[in-house]
């Protein structure tokens, strides 16, 4: 019993992460077109940041934590002027690759400034766990879910109910009928991308101290979160929390019972099973048509 | 109002306009007309700046539109209803026009303006109210042109252009895309591209006629009108 | 706290431009930021505030380290610090080649001097006292990486020097990645990995390359040893990274077993980011101590976990990397370390029973300004063993010295006090050590 509550606390705790990441990603490619693979790092960046901001500024925690969001989302519209705005108008392709370049250059600039030694982020609750049928899941993993929770819902309420959330929703849609309607196209990516890297900060922030802080942090999680946008078919922000919460179970639920050693595979054998079946992801009738 | 010259625009090396001058002064409804593949939608496209211009100049109000974008075009009041409507499929038909608002930019004042808007559209297409929490793709071909004409009249059109409003829709609601056109052309000019001839030349005061991205004929509608067989081999 | 971070960040690198950033120390260099353009100039800025670290902070360092025998009195330039070398003429001076780049010239961010600078010291030493042959010891190092061309690259950069031996490298990947270039050249390679397949009768041995690392396989085994008698557990588990170096760690944890029973034997990816249950799985069957055969991510991730489970007071064994001072940093919180045992192929730092390991220490300490780990220790070793082996055979010969290496027996050195060759690896020994308010304090040393 307490190894299921074990592995359902991870399962959450890993989808949570996986659906900030996934949500930041959803975001970006919603509002431009893009596929940020620049994501993954920005989550190690924001929690590097606040490492920094903890224990070279010497900040509270909490603070450490704020400055690294706020830092990623100025870093966010910087990466956007810089790496995207450029060469919007070349191809996808071109597009991606650029945001893969971001990735290894955010990588390298870690690694030279904080060296690729793991560090241990500590968490507010100095690792005190919560007792449940024996299980003993950390307050830092409670956080994270109860964390993520809130802010999916406030993603969602941006994005149905505010004048950016249409906007971005309208360029997601067509985004040539959407600049006809004066929906105005850099402002919405600057903030697209300032939004998702404050995502991926506020997720590095929150993860670093369930696990080993390395320059590495992000970019599994960026992997699964990946897989999760496409398992529910690239669309509904929504979706993905479900998505998310899917990857996390076969990871750690049905990794836990079968062929544990297989487990951090198990993500990619779902994307793939679902998408034998339904090409277009579990919610997917917006892909086909978009492309 | 809206003054082009010498517009030619390139997909890839064919030329679908060439040196193409036109005008729309105030108050005036303008047509397009010309065979498929005359150029047509090119040139609404090229003037919005939905593709890139080889040359020419594009001028709004005596000002030259520069290198702005669709979306700063847009905002400046230059609002073009595209071909095939181009609703927003995931967006309700209220958050279409709400979206479109962005277009009225700096020059179109608060809350207050848009709600009054968004009233006058729901005035001009009734049936709209009735849909206003439907998604875009469940419109059919009629409610999705009212709505993509409801959605540019968000952004307080200087000038409205308008690609093949009727085209697929079914007489009756041509009939009401038209009605509706003949109340907005009072206020605001337009520039309507149209395979329908004479639907074109009840609506608008002039016309040009494009054959191969070249102007062939230009006119009033009235004169026009009064030969058609010579607008008819233009036409085919 | 600050202190074990100023003490042991003087072996990171790159650690040192966060720590420039800090107000404290941002005056004597307010224009660095660590970009990669501006990495030389780093790396060169980096030398100079290392420097001005090392003067402040040396005195606080030596006061603090109980350790260090008092041998500071006498200077090192006047006494030798090695026997005098042979009399005999070689034809053209002997030249070692290392296959290990530095901080100034590596791609890899986090390279470290650590192993060259041992190298030097040993060259430097030799050279003082008449080089080797009547000709003073060349050395120059070369940078590799794994990856693909690179391998190829260094290796010819390297044998255009035409080297008598070459040292290193320290990645087993790079090492298996040479191996045929390394047979079909011919020149003997004293290389710097504990991975078992490179063993001469393995899978990848070569005639011309040893190990100066205990193997893989060896150092589980005496954790395994350490375990059961010292530390009196009675059941062991056992967590280990699926890779092959996990798979060596199981194969030595089974050999050191001696019938007491291994209660729960778990494997996971080297980028698992949550081992809960494999940490929780070794408490329900009962585990009285942990072997974790990791990588230093995995590591500093079960340390973590096993604090969260309330698992503290069950010890917990990992390899080398363990050992390293930046993974002690890494964790910050030095109670969380323990209970933390690490697998080490020696200690200079901590060396009671050999007086003339803290002499060493002491003169590399004072030359480089940073703490030598046991690479440091057997780079220098891996310099004097060849002059050892050449003087021997009276030949630069490359068959000589690998035949001199093969048949190496009872050589005295800093990391290890007996060198032999056991099958293409010259050390045997493993260090065991635990980690004592952040300092990692040797607890028992298996001499083979």
């Amino acid at each position: 019993m307490s190894g299921f509550v074990t592995a359902v606390a991870s399962a959450l705790t890993q989808g949570s992460v996986i659906a900030l990441i996934a949500l930041g990603f959803l975001l970006i490619y919603r509002a431009t077109g893009v596929v940020n693979f620049a994501q993954g790092d920005l989550v190690t960046l924001g929690a590097y940041i606040s490492y920094w901001a903890y224990h070279d500024l010497e900040l509270t925690l909490l603070s450490s934590w704020l400055i690294a969001v706020v830092a990623m989302f100025v870093i966010g519209i910087v990466l956007e002027r810089f790496a995207y705005a450029p060469i919007r108008h070349r191809s996808e392709h071109t597009v991606v690759i650029a945001t893969l370049g971001a990735a290894l250059v955010i990588r390298a600039t870690i690694a030279i400034w904080q060296d690729t030694s793991p560090k241990f982020a500590p968490d507010p609750f100095h690792g005190d766990v919560w007792q449940l049928a024996g299980a003993r899941v950390p307050y830092q993993n409670l956080l994270v879910i109860a964390t993520t929770v809130v802010v999916v819902t406030a993603i969602l309420l941006l994005v149905g109910h505010t004048p950016f959330g249409r906007s971005v929703r309208a360029l997601a849609a067509d985004r040539a009928a959407a600049s006809l309607v004066g929906v105005r196209v850099t402002r919405t990516s600057m903030l697209a991308f300032g939004l998702s890297a404050a995502l991926a900060g506020l997720a590095g922030v929150l993860v670093a101290p369930t696990q080993a802080l390395t320059v590495d942090l992000g970019f599994g999680p960026m992997l699964f979160a990946f897989a999760a946008a496409v398992l529910v078919g690239l669309g509904r922000i929504g979706a993905v929390l479900l998505g998310a919460v899917a990857i996390g179970f076969a990871q750690y639920v049905v990794g836990r019972y079968v062929a544990p050693d297989y487990r951090e595979a198990y993500p990619f054998v779902l994307m793939l099973a679902v998408l034998a079946i339904r090409p277009r992801g579990l919610f997917g009738e917006q892909v086909g048509r978009r492309v | 109002m809206l003054r082009v010259e010498g517009l030619t625009v390139h997909h890839g090396p064919v030329a679908a306009v060439v040196g193409l001058d036109l005008e729309v002064r105030p108050g005036e409804a303008v047509a397009l007309l010309g065979a498929n593949g005359a150029g047509k939608t090119s040139t609404l496209a090229a003037i919005s700046r939905l593709v890139a211009a080889t040359s020419g100049t594009v001028r709004l109000d005596g000002r030259p539109l520069g290198r702005r974008g669709a979306d700063q075009v847009a905002r400046l009041g230059l609002l073009h209803v595209p071909e095939g409507r181009r609703v927003f499929s995931t967006l309700t038909v209220h958050e279409n026009l709400l979206v479109a608002g962005s277009a009225r930019g700096r020059r179109g004042g608060g809350r207050r303006a848009g709600r009054a808007l968004l009233d006058e559209v729901y005035d001009l297409f009734p049936m709209l109210a009735a849909l206003r929490d439907r998604p875009g793709w469940a419109l059919s071909g009629g409610e999705a042109q009212m709505v993509a004409i409801g959605r540019a009249l968000m952004g307080m059109p200087r000038v409205l252009l308008l690609d093949e409003p009727s085209l697929g829709l079914a007489p009756t609601v041509v009939d009401a895309v038209y009605a509706a056109l003949a109340r907005i052309r009072e206020r605001v000019p337009l520039l309507l591209v149209e395979q329908d001839s004479a639907r074109a030349f009840e609506l608008c005061d002039r016309a040009y006629v494009l054959r191969s991205g070249r102007l062939a004929l230009a006119g009033t509608a009235a004169g026009l009108r009064g030969t058609p067989k010579l607008v008819a081999a233009y036409l085919t | 706290m600050s202190e074990l971070r100023r003490s042991t960040g003087r072996t990171q690198p790159a650690g040192w431009a966060g720590r420039l950033l800090r107000p404290s120390t941002t005056r004597s260099e307010p224009s660095l930021r660590p970009t990669p353009r501006a990495r030389r100039l780093a790396a060169v800025s980096l030398a100079t505030a290392a420097t001005l670290l090392v003067a402040v902070g040396c005195s606080r360092d030596t006061a603090g380290d109980d350790l260090a025998p008092a041998s500071s009195a006498s200077p090192a330039s006047t006494a030798a610090a090695i026997a005098p070398s042979k009399k005999f003429t070689l034809p053209a001076p002997v030249k070692l080649v290392a296959l290990i780049g530095d901080k100034t010239n590596s791609k890899d961010p986090n390279a470290i001097n650590d192993f060259n600078d041992g190298a030097r010291l040993a060259v430097e030493d030799i050279n003082a006292v008449g080089g080797i042959g009547g000709h003073p010891v060349e050395f120059a190092a070369v940078d590799t990486s794994p990856t693909g061309q690179d391998v190829d690259n260094s290796f010819n950069l390297a044998l255009e020097q035409k080297p008598t031996a070459l040292l290193g490298p320290v990645s087993s990947t790079t090492a298996l990645a040479l191996l045929a270039r390394i047979n079909q050249a011919g020149v003997p390679i004293l290389q710097n990995s504990t991975d078992g397949r490179l063993a001469t009768d393995g899978p990848s041995g070569s005639p011309w390359m040893f190990g100066t690392r205990p193997r893989n396989d060896t150092s589980a085994q005496r954790a395994t040893e350490f375990a059961t008698s010292v530390l009196g557990a009675k059941k062991l588990g056992l967590l280990r990274v699926d890779t092959a170096f996990g798979q060596q760690g199981e194969t030595g944890v089974k050999a050191g077993l001696a019938g007491t029973p291994l209660v729960s034997d778990k494997s996971f990816a080297y980028n698992a980011t949550d081992l809960t249950g494999e940490v929780s799985s070794m408490a329900q069957a009962g585990a009285q101590a942990v072997i974790d055969w990791g990588t230093p991510n995995t590591l500093a991730l079960t340390v973590k976990t096993f604090a969260q489970q309330g698992l503290r007071d069950v010890p917990h064994i990992g390899p080398g990397s363990v050992g390293f001072s930046s993974f002690a940093t890494g964790v910050g919180d030095p109670a969380l370390l323990d209970n933390v045992y690490g697998a080490v192929d020696c200690n200079p730092q901590d060396d009671p029973s050999r007086p003339q390991v803290g002499a060493w220490f002491d003169r590399f300490k004072a030359k480089y300004g940073y703490t030598p780990s046991y690479g440091s220790a057997e780079l220098y070793d891996s310099v004097l063993i060849l002059r050892e082996v050449i003087e021997k055979a009276g030949s630069a010969d490359p068959a000589a010295i690998r035949d001199g290496l093969k048949s190496l027996s009872g050589f005295a050195g800093i990391c290890s006090a007996s060198y032999a060759n056991k099958d293409g690896f010259l050390i045997s020994q493993v260090v065991m050590g635990r980690y004592q308010n952040g300092v990692f304090k040797t607890q028992k040393v298996y001499a083979d």
